[in-house]
């Protein structure tokens, strides 16, 4: 790519604007550098001060019960045995005794420790049983329920009382059980010795553990875990200083306008733009690590264990080569959603998600299982994270490394064209106002429908995590019964949509239900195909597995009623919702295919868990394809119906496993693709689906 | 002041927030789905990582393994994702592959030291591992494990051959009882959480009303079409003060709302199923949050009005505010030490007595006198911050937006005229 | 081909609105502007004038029809129609942080004028704009006088044979206005070919050789003033302007009642 004039132009503009900009300069760079060391001295404050607190305590308890005296002995013991000071035997009130940690019990006598306990005098207080009053007690107490009973037989029993919403009561009970069972080590070894054991204890079968890793390694193993998240928070912070005052701003202030008017090609102006980010993005990050580094190295703060790291300048060179890409992919992203943006504020508004989607594949290193030549690689921005873990512990691996860089580079640039394509799309340039905003309604419902869907989810999340009935079955029925009727019902007056339109009631021809009939087992196992295949990226915890297939087919619940539950009810309200008012609101914005995958995939995060999505979106799509190309809600209807009744009956019978074949997959990938050939011919296309996409224009006149 | 004035224009200001994406997004949307979404992403970020986990096998090479301890190779590789072989290379090579990852430990029995020599058939095992790789760490705890288990089998049965009875093993038992009631630890966990992130969700819901209703007008250059109605400029204030406040305390209180709603699942891995029970928020809790978050709100929205109001656009009127906004939510950091409590003096303290004052209200520990400092220290600050917010609004330089981009600008040439004057 | 600085055929803009449906912003203009010739597009707000000329700087794609600037058609060469054109409208503003002499040399550059006559055509836009007072001083201080003296030789920076001036006096008053015509009528003395929208009549009257009359997005009339004048037997372009819009209303809703 060639530097032109009007890059190099529009770069200059750029970075000389927020040199000038004393204010943006200021919440950009110098503001987070006066406000990392209040942040670090905090913290170690607080840390400082904690660790204080913990350390210089001193525990006040009580001993009680007939086998108190035994108790003392062992209290005594355990003081006795980490610190020879003499004269503590417990008394009126122990001198306190300065111990390895300075943690202190101090003993009172109380008439009732229970009491004592209560009012605050005491921080916890032991019971000391002898074996027949501890049994007696286990006879009459529910002593089990609360904790897992000891192997007490013959023993005396200490019972720790404490209160674990005082802090004090919770360490010190911490405290006290930790060296109890110190003691209990120390009393066995002496025991062993006594009766004539050969060999000290820690000698039987011991361990010599060899670390093979150089030091570099480790510490570079340790760092690569953090370092792509760090260096991408910063460069987020950096480049949105500039990323969300060139685009949106500059829509906000008219200057686009000006711009878009010059004899610049919009490629020329996106590319001026991104450079700029990429640059302040990377100075900035650059100016907090240093900023950091000043901190770390006058020992100001203490580095985390293993981040000594020797950075030598061909490491740094090699560094920022395998970066560049997720530089250009993070500069990329901002300008993007400034380009979406019509003002300074929404820009802003876009930030969030933007850091939360960019940081959450920076995490990808932190997983011990992940490494690189994997399905990571297809990931911008986790395969390069991951592989800047891997070369930092010592490891190369080439090729994949260059197929991890060419994919987020590749991610890069399909961003940025993104950003191009939205300079050229002529509702965002001129910004003029939609009228669907002052006229509400249907045409309102269109602008607003994901917004809802978003809102839905959230609210429907939080009920079905606190609205739980006792019977299962009102639980299934209010989940998915009541607030997936509930909701399109609610949209559809709210809006003033029209019911027939909004849930595509209409009639559908006879030639459909073929398809729907051939299509539904073929669906089914496609989508039990689709999830093994995603097992191999997502893989499912077994334990959930199981506690989710109890959840869904509870025992007991006579079959007809599962149907009811399982098939008939979501398979109605579930279309209502999904293919009925969300493919409605979104019928105009996409075409046939970008519609199923955006209406599938909504569907698939309403099943909440994350391993049943994918499933749950390839049925989501292949619904949302039936009812595009057969016009009505009701071959999904049926079909969705059909497809949980059937998986309901396979799974009662024990015969899913049947399904379990790749080349049974294959063949049901194919009868589906069949069925929905069947389907589009017979059928009466869906009306509207992806008129007036993008800036509202409409074809030539017929 | 005409109440009746102020309640038209508060409804103005209330109305047109409610319409405005950002302000909606910040003050409401956020408070109430963050919990919803954090615990979603949460439990998702768990069940990937458990999978991974599961799907992951310590690859561990064995050599020269004596016959009488066949049992412990036997324990390591029952104990699931644990791959056993033997290895016929010799100790260089394993190295290098667990260097480079291609095998994850390498253990070889060898003959013990001096001090374990006393014993029959005793052994050391050499553990070669890369500190480097979490799954050679994984592998290695693996072993260390299984080798305790085993070391505890083998003492175990040497002492009941020596005769050292069961009881005389053990010493003494040990039960814990945790007398705090369900109720008890619902308070003490939510006296940690709910001040804190009332505070910030007090401060990140006033935070773009109170620009919206300053420096926002000036934007839209509806300020002067505002300053010219028959209405007092300080009923004005007086609306969008307290449209402000009304955002805030209403982030704050969406955001506890969420939280107990949350509650259940969110203290489910802290305290055990039943160490939470059906505990929600305590009742009696709740008119103590609701007057706390109210009062923060008050303060908040006074606070950020006297800073945005100086900013001519919305750039600038963020850039004015974002500073206050990091000093109000920066003691939060200082409170999370949970043995700071509420005394006479901290009461003293705007913003920080308050948190203090949730915090011991809802733990329980509420004492009358540094509550009641607090109520008073809170109004008499509350109080000067809107008495100052209304002069500043007074100004006619404000008013008219040439006053310069921010308070100490205006201070400055406010106190110095005054000086010049004297 | 024709060397016409300016000639569009057909040339037609249809939004979908949802209230409206099918909206024809501009509704196949045709017209055509030469060498040293201001040509005004006059008409009321949402008449079509500003879609027109959008399409004319490639902001906006025509839906159908076509358009040349000095012989480029718009939608197939966006970059030199924009590298022979400068526009000027009241929502195209300057750049707050940079000074006019670093606007000018911005713009020359983004418009590839030559990069070695880059310095002289500033220096020499700034002497003939009288910006030298304030030339390195940041535009988010100036005047709104002085800017628009700044936006206009922005305009001009890279020397474009076409000029196109949307509804540039809207936020004017008379001084500035009066200041904004003259400077205009210069530069056609110097050749370029200029349109120049305007609601104003007094404006079209006094500034422009040829006026184009538009309404619903059609151009109901153009010519001279004093063709005008000759076609429709009246003397104020005032009245001669609601003949035109009111005869095309009538006929719509002719047309409406009959269908």
């Amino acid at each position: 790519m060639r530097l032109t004039r009007p890059i190099r132009a529009v770069f200059g503009l750029e970075i000389r604007t927020l040199l000038r900009d004393r204010r943006t300069l200021f919440m950009a760079v110098i503001f987070p550098i006066l406000l990392l060391p209040v942040f670090l001295f905090g913290s170690a404050w607080v840390e400082d001060r904690q660790a204080q607190r913990d350390g210089a305590r001193t525990f006040r308890i009580a001993l009680v019960g007939s086998e108190a005296a035994f108790a003392e002995t062992l209290l005594a013991d355990l003081l006795r045995s980490e610190a020879a000071v003499p004269g503590t035997a417990a008394g009126e009130e122990a001198e306190p005794v300065p111990r390895e940690e300075p943690v202190r019990f101090r003993l009172r006598v109380t008439h009732d420790a229970g009491e004592a306990l209560d009012a605050g005098e005491v921080d916890l207080y032991v019971e000391a049983l002898t074996p027949a009053e501890w049994q007696a007690l286990r006879a009459t107490e529910d002593v089990e329920r609360r904790e897992p009973s000891p192997e007490a037989d013959g023993t005396p029993v200490l019972r720790i009382h404490f209160n674990s919403s005082r802090s004090a009561s919770r360490v010190g009970a911490q405290t006290l059980r930790r060296h109890l069972s110190e003691v209990r080590e120390i009393r066995r070894d002496s025991l062993l010795a006594e009766t004539g054991f050969p060999v000290p204890r820690d000698q039987v079968a011991g361990v010599e553990a060899v670390n093979v890793a150089t030091d570099d390694e480790v510490e570079g193993a340790m760092l690569g875990r953090y370092l792509t998240l760090i260096l991408l928070g910063l460069m987020i912070l950096g480049g949105s200083s500039v990323s969300i005052d060139t685009l949106a701003g500059e829509k906000e202030r008219g200057t686009l306008a000006t711009l878009l008017t010059s004899a610049a090609t919009r490629e020329e102006i996106v590319t001026g733009k991104l450079l700029a980010v990429m640059a302040v993005a990377f100075a900035i990050a650059l100016v907090q690590v240093l900023n950091l580094w000043i901190f770390l190295g006058l020992g100001i703060i203490e580095p985390p264990a293993g981040l000594a790291v020797h950075v030598t300048p061909a490491r740094a060179v090699g560094l920022l080569a395998l970066y560049a890409p997720v530089i250009a992919l993070t500069a990329g992203v901002l300008l993007l959603s400034s380009a979406y943006a019509n003002s300074y504020k929404e820009a802003q508004l876009y930030l969030t998600p933007v850091l939360l989607g960019l940081l959450a594949p920076a995490l990808a290193p932190m997983l011990p299982a992940v490494s690189l030549p994997s399905a990571i690689m297809f990931v911008p921005i986790a395969n390069l994270s991951v592989a800047v873990r891997d070369l930092l512990a010592g490891d190369v691996h080439g090729p994949s490394l260059l197929v991890s860089w060419a994919i987020t580079a590749l991610a890069a640039g399909w961003v940025t064209s993104r950003s191009v394509r939205a300079l050229h799309d002529e509702a965002v340039i001129t910004g003029d106002t939609t009228r669907e905003e002052f006229l509400g309604g249907p045409a309102l419902f269109r602008k607003r429908v994901l917004r809802w869907f978003m809102v839905f989810w959230a609210v429907k999340l939080l009920l079905d995590l606190n609205v739980q009935f006792a019977d299962i079955r009102l639980t299934v029925l209010f989940s998915v019964g009541f607030l997936f009727l509930a909701f399109p019902l609610f949209v559809i007056r709210h809006f003033r949509l029209d019911p027939v339109q909004a849930l595509a009631l209409r009639r559908p021809r006879a030639g459909v239900w073929v398809g729907v009939m051939l299509g539904v087992p073929a669906g089914l196992v496609a989508a039990q195909t689709v999830f093994r295949l995603m097992d191999f990226v997502i893989p499912v915890p077994q334990e959930l597995l199981e506690n989710f297939g109890q959840a869904l087919m509870p025992e007991n619940v006579p079959t007809w009623q599962l149907v009811l539950l399982i098939a008939l009810v979501p398979g109605i309200t579930e279309e209502l919702t999904f293919r009925g008012v969300l493919l409605h609101g979104l019928r105009r914005r996409f075409g046939p295919w970008g519609l199923a995958l955006v209406v599938g995939g909504i569907f698939g995060f309403f099943h909440f868990q994350i391993f049943r999505i994918p499933a749950t979106a390839a049925l989501g799509v292949v619904l949302t394809l039936v009812t595009i190309h057969s016009g009505s809600i009701f071959p999904a209807i049926v079909w969705h119906t059909l497809n949980n009744g059937l998986a309901v009956f396979l799974s009662n019978r024990g015969w899913e496993s049947h399904l379990e074949s790749w080349w049974l997959g294959l063949g049901s990938f194919v009868l589906l693709a069949v069925s929905i050939l069947i389907i589009r011919r017979f059928g009466t296309p869906y009306p509207d689906v992806g008129g007036g996409a993008r800036g509202g224009e409409a074809g030539p006149e017929p | 002041m005409d109440l009746r004035q102020i309640w038209i224009l508060y409804r103005h200001e209330v109305r047109s927030a409610l319409r405005d994406r950002s302000i909606v997004v910040m003050s409401i949307v956020i408070p109430l789905v963050m919990y919803p979404l954090l615990l979603w992403g949460t439990f998702a970020a768990m069940n990937f990582v458990e999978g991974q986990a599961e799907r992951l096998t310590s690859r561990i090479a064995v050599q020269d393994a004596p016959p009488a301890h066949r049992d412990w190779i036997d324990s390591l590789s029952g104990m699931g994702g644990v791959s056993v072989s033997e290895w016929m290379d010799d100790e260089a090579s394993a190295r290098e592959s667990v260097a480079r990852g291609r095998m994850d430990a390498f253990v070889r029995f060898e003959s013990p030291p001096a001090e374990g020599a006393g014993l029959e058939q005793n052994f050391q095992l050499r553990v070669l591992y890369s500190a480097a790789r979490d799954r050679s760490e994984r592998a290695r705890s693996q072993v260390e494990e299984a080798l305790v288990l085993y070391r505890g089998a083998w003492i175990e049965g040497a002492r009941e051959d020596l005769g050292i009875s069961d009881p005389e093993w053990s010493g003494f038992a040990v039960v814990q009882e945790d007398l705090a009631t369900p109720e008890e630890a619902t308070r003490f966990l939510l006296a940690l959480m709910v001040p804190m992130l009332t505070l910030i969700m007090v401060a990140l819901a006033s935070f773009y009303p109170a620009i919206d209703a300053t420096a926002g007008e000036r934007e839209r250059a509806t300020w002067e079409t505002l300053m010219t109605v028959s209405a007092s400029r300080g009923s004005i204030a007086a609306a969008k003060y307290l449209h402000v406040a009304t955002f805030g305390a209403m982030g704050g209180l969406l955001n506890v709302g969420a939280l107990v709603l949350s509650l259940r699942w969110i203290l489910a891995p802290v305290a055990g199923p039943e160490g939470v029970g059906g505990g929600g928020l305590p009742l009696s809790t709740i008119p103590i949050i609701a007057v706390g978050t109210v009062l923060l709100g008050l303060f908040v929205a006074a606070g950020m009005l006297v800073f945005a109001i100086f900013a001519r656009n919305f750039k600038e009127g963020q850039a004015a505010i974002t500073p206050f906004y990091m000093v109000t939510i920066l003691p939060a950091i200082f409170l999370q030490s949970p043995d700071i409590e509420l005394t006479n003096r901290l009461a003293l303290v705007p913003v920080i007595n308050l948190v203090l004052l949730l915090r011991s209200a809802i733990g329980g520990s509420l004492a009358l006198g540094p509550g009641l400092l607090t109520l008073a220290s809170m109004a008499v600050t509350v109080v000067l911050a809107v008495t100052f917010a209304q002069w500043v609004m007074r100004r006619e330089d404000v008013l008219l937006g040439s006053a310069g981009a921010g308070l100490w600008e205006f201070l400055r040439s406010h106190f110095l005229r005054r000086k010049g004057k004297a | 081909m024709n060397r016409e600085p300016v000639r569009t055929q057909a040339l037609t803009k249809v939004f979908y609105d949802e209230s409206r449906g099918q909206v024809r912003a501009a509704d196949e203009v045709t017209l055509s502007c030469s060498e040293g010739e201001i040509l005004g597009l006059l008409g009321a707000n949402g008449a079509g004038k500003t879609t027109t000329l959008r399409m004319l700087s490639t902001v906006l794609r025509p839906s159908s029809g076509k358009a040349w600037i000095m012989g480029h058609e718009v939608r197939d060469a966006p970059e030199e129609v924009r590298a022979n054109l400068g526009f000027y409208s009241a929502s195209t503003a300057l750049y707050p942080k940079i000074t006019p002499r670093e606007t000018l040399r911005f713009f020359a550059t983004v418009n590839r004028y030559p990069a070695d006559r880059v310095a002289g055509r500033v220096d020499h836009l700034i002497e003939r704009f009288g910006l030298g007072d304030y030339a390195d001083t940041r535009v988010e201080k100036l005047s709104s006088g002085m800017k628009q003296k700044v936006s206009i030789a922005r305009t001009v920076a890279h020397d474009p044979p076409v000029l196109i001036f949307d509804e540039p006096t809207v936020a004017l008053d008379v001084l500035n206005a009066i200041e904004l015509r003259e400077i205009i009528a210069d530069l056609r003395g110097e050749g370029k070919a200029i349109l120049f929208s305007t609601h104003i009549m007094s404006e079209a009257e006094k500034l422009c050789d040829r006026i184009a009359v538009i309404h619903g997005g059609r151009i109901l009339a153009t010519g001279t003033l004093d063709e005008l004048r000759e076609t429709t037997g009246l003397h104020y372009l005032e009245d001669i302007f609601v003949r035109f819009a009111g005869a095309r209303n009538a006929g719509s809703a002719e047309r409406e009642n009959a269908g």
